[in-house]
């Protein structure tokens, strides 16, 4: 069979997870009833924790206080405040703080970030780039490594040249600068181990799926003759997994900054902005494959992608390979891997 | 939400390495006949004589509902292949945009809706304006839709009610996530699965009078437009690529981006074996056409052979697999 159709999931009414505790209850404490309306899978909906969309009246009990993800509203007839949700996510309660947590939202770049983006757009000195947050994030041409060292200033030939740096559409890895107040990023790429991305692909997920750890560039050793491999997890979400490569990044570790300073002079030369991958081999080619899948996978079943989960997966994906399973069009491969790592991870 | 951007240069060039090699790595490791799982529902919407919803991973989400009217035959002596192609009219409407309709009625509206790019079908650029696009290939491929074996059989002819009386089928088409890629596979599947879906009510009044036809409203003894036993089945569009000498089933966005050639073959399973005829052949738009950049080259004969040659064998499959989930979801209460 060479495709796989799915019938779509049965509908489930907020009513049937009416017994579900795992929700916050709005009404554990409370005398009055906070029920709008008597509009009974509505208010069960509410009390459990469930799914609140915008313009959902969450309560109006005046004795919380509203958070993120929701706005007061005054009632027409009895002129009572009410706290109305602005996002479709499920409740959460802090004392007597309400907030909304969405179930899908955009990444929210904060300083010290590493991500993964795309150029969207060459202006005069900066270019635009696509991190997957509400405003697309800018890099200016002064917070480059410029061919030539990082001590050099720039001049009006690099403006002229900006598109032999970055053009539209190539992939970099850059960390948050500053933000402004309104939440646009402005990135930096000033460090031998940020730059232009190659040798590898790109793949995104939903920003909430990466843990936040202390570093997001993984070098993993790959079985069945593919090296090692780096993967760039961007905390927005964009991931790029490429082969290992020595000269440009090797410079990892405490002290690996300091070097590659003093070093940047010779190194930092035109060669990495190069658009020319290096010879990969297909072993290479197949492990990126695999990780990218395994990664992929993680995320669809809900598993935050860390170090540990991305490693655990492999080692899974690998024991199935050896089972002669494939990675098919279906997403039972992809189940299976995810269960496999879960277990592993709960025997460690 | 930004524009789709381009792919990197070294992005692309990883892809269409990978993909040349032998065997060639797609980046979801599936095999090169393999297509994407689907989410499909059939026969959901009540005030539809058929319906369909079909989820893809990256297309997004499409669904179709099929009407039909009872309309008094207007054919006459000379213009009878023009007037009996108007007894179907297909319309494809991007939620929240415009629509692009094929027939008398709606057609001439509005900039076609582009369907992944196929040469000749319209396209967001106004290439064809007024032609509709998407919905005039997607009724191209059903009123082709019976060739070789089933030579001579036509849909039009199952909308006869009787004499100087036919149906008139309204085949609307939204797709519902207008900033992806619409592919054609989405398209074709979802028009598919709504036409084996599709029941028509029984005639009550004999069949060679004149007199407005009466109907029976009992759903049980409905017929249904495409008999579920008999063949042909509602075609199907499955877009194929080529790079190098690889030929890939269902490309997936960069796919298309790296890929040498493309074309998008319409096919109609004639028989219970799951042979198919071709009944269309389309091509589509890919990033590299004609080779590396630079480069002109059109598609040789063999590759041109291997890429229908792959559709043929799978369509089969495919037809039957969505002729089964429809017959599944229809019965099933």
């Amino acid at each position: 069979m060479p495709i796989q159709i799915i019938a779509p999931a049965p509908f489930v009414t907020a009513a049937d997870e009416e017994d579900d505790e795992g929700g916050v209850r709005l009404d554990f404490d409370n005398e009055g009833d906070i029920a709008m309306d008597s509009d009974a899978p509505r208010r069960a909906g509410r009390q459990t924790g469930g799914i609140v969309t915008p313009g959902e009246v969450v309560t109006d009990d005046p004795q919380w206080m509203r958070g993120h993800g929701t706005y007061l509203c005054q009632s027409h007839e009895s002129g009572s405040q009410s706290i109305v949700s602005s996002l479709a996510g499920t409740i959460s309660k802090t004392n007597k703080l309400l907030s909304i947590r969405a179930l899908k939202f955009r990444y929210v770049p904060e300083i010290g970030d590493l991500v993964v983006g795309r150029i969207l757009e060459v202006q005069t000195k900066r270019w635009r780039v696509d991190i997957a947050a509400p405003h697309s994030a800018t890099l200016l041409l002064s917070s480059i490594n410029l061919p030539g060292g990082i001590l050099r200033k720039r001049t009006s030939t690099d403006e002229l040249q900006i598109r032999t740096f970055f053009s539209e559409g190539d992939l970099l890895v850059a960390e948050v600068q500053t933000l402004s107040n309104d939440g646009q990023a402005s990135l930096h790429t000033r460090s031998l181990k940020y730059g232009k991305l190659r040798n590898g692909v790109f793949m995104m997920i939903d920003a909430g799926m990466v843990r936040r750890m202390k570093s997001h560039v993984l070098t993993m050793n790959t079985s069945n003759g593919g090296g090692e491999v780096d993967i760039y997890l961007g905390v927005n979400g964009y991931i790029y997994i490429a082969k290992h490569t020595t000269p440009l990044t090797e410079s990892g570790g405490p002290e690996g900054k300091s070097v590659s300073i003093t070093r940047l002079e010779e190194e930092a030369s035109e060669a990495i902005y190069s658009n020319v991958n290096e010879e990969i081999s297909p072993e290479t080619r197949a492990e990126i494959a695999r990780i990218a899948c395994v990664i992929g996978a993680l995320a669809k079943n809900g598993v935050k992608v860390d170090e540990e989960m991305v490693h655990l997966g492999y080692e899974a994906a690998l024991e199935e390979f050896l089972q002669g399973m494939e990675w098919g069009g279906d997403g039972e491969m992809g189940r299976r891997v995810v269960e496999a790592s879960l277990v592993k991870r709960r025997e460690q | 939400m930004p524009p789709p951007t381009p792919l990197s240069p070294p992005e692309l060039s990883y892809l269409y390495t990978s993909l040349s090699l032998t065997p060639p790595i797609r980046l979801d490791l599936r095999q090169p006949s393999q297509f994407r799982p689907i989410i499909a529902e059939c026969s959901f919407l009540p005030h539809c004589n058929g319906s369909s919803r079909i989820c893809m991973t990256e297309a997004g989400e499409c669904i179709v509902g099929i009407k039909a009217e009872v309309e008094k035959d207007a054919t006459t002596k000379y213009a009878t292949v023009i007037e009996r192609e108007k007894w179907i009219e297909v319309s494809v409407e991007v939620a929240g945009g415009g629509v692009a309709g094929a027939g008398s009625g709606s057609g001439g509206g509005g900039g076609g809706v582009g369907i992944g790019g196929i040469s000749g079908a319209g396209g967001a650029t106004g290439r064809d304006e007024g032609d509709g696009g998407a919905a005039v290939w997607l009724k191209e491929g059903l009123l082709a839709g019976g060739g070789g074996a089933g030579a001579g059989w036509s849909i039009l002819d199952r909308l006869v009610i009787s004499s100087g009386w036919h149906w008139k089928l309204y085949i609307d088409v939204l797709l519902l996530t207008p900033t992806s890629h619409p592919s054609p596979l989405l398209l074709s599947t979802a028009v598919n699965m709504a036409l084996s879906s599709t029941y028509l009510p029984k005639l009550t009044s004999p069949h060679d009078i004149d007199d407005i036809p009466t109907f029976s409203d009992d759903w049980a003894i409905s017929t249904p437009l495409y008999e579920p036993t008999s063949f042909p089945k509602p075609p199907i569009s499955l877009p194929v690529v080529a790079v190098g000498d690889n030929v890939f089933l269902d490309p997936s966005v960069a796919e298309v981006a790296a890929a040498e050639a493309g074309l998008v073959i319409t096919l109609s399973l004639v028989d219970e074996e799951g042979s198919c005829d071709v009944v269309g052949v389309r091509s589509m738009e890919v990033g590299r056409a004609g080779g590396k950049e630079g480069e002109r080259k059109g598609i040789g004969r063999k590759l041109l052979r291997e890429m229908v040659g792959a559709c043929v064998k799978e369509a089969g499959e495919v037809i039957k697999g969505l002729g089964e989930t429809t017959q599944k979801q229809m019965f099933r209460a």
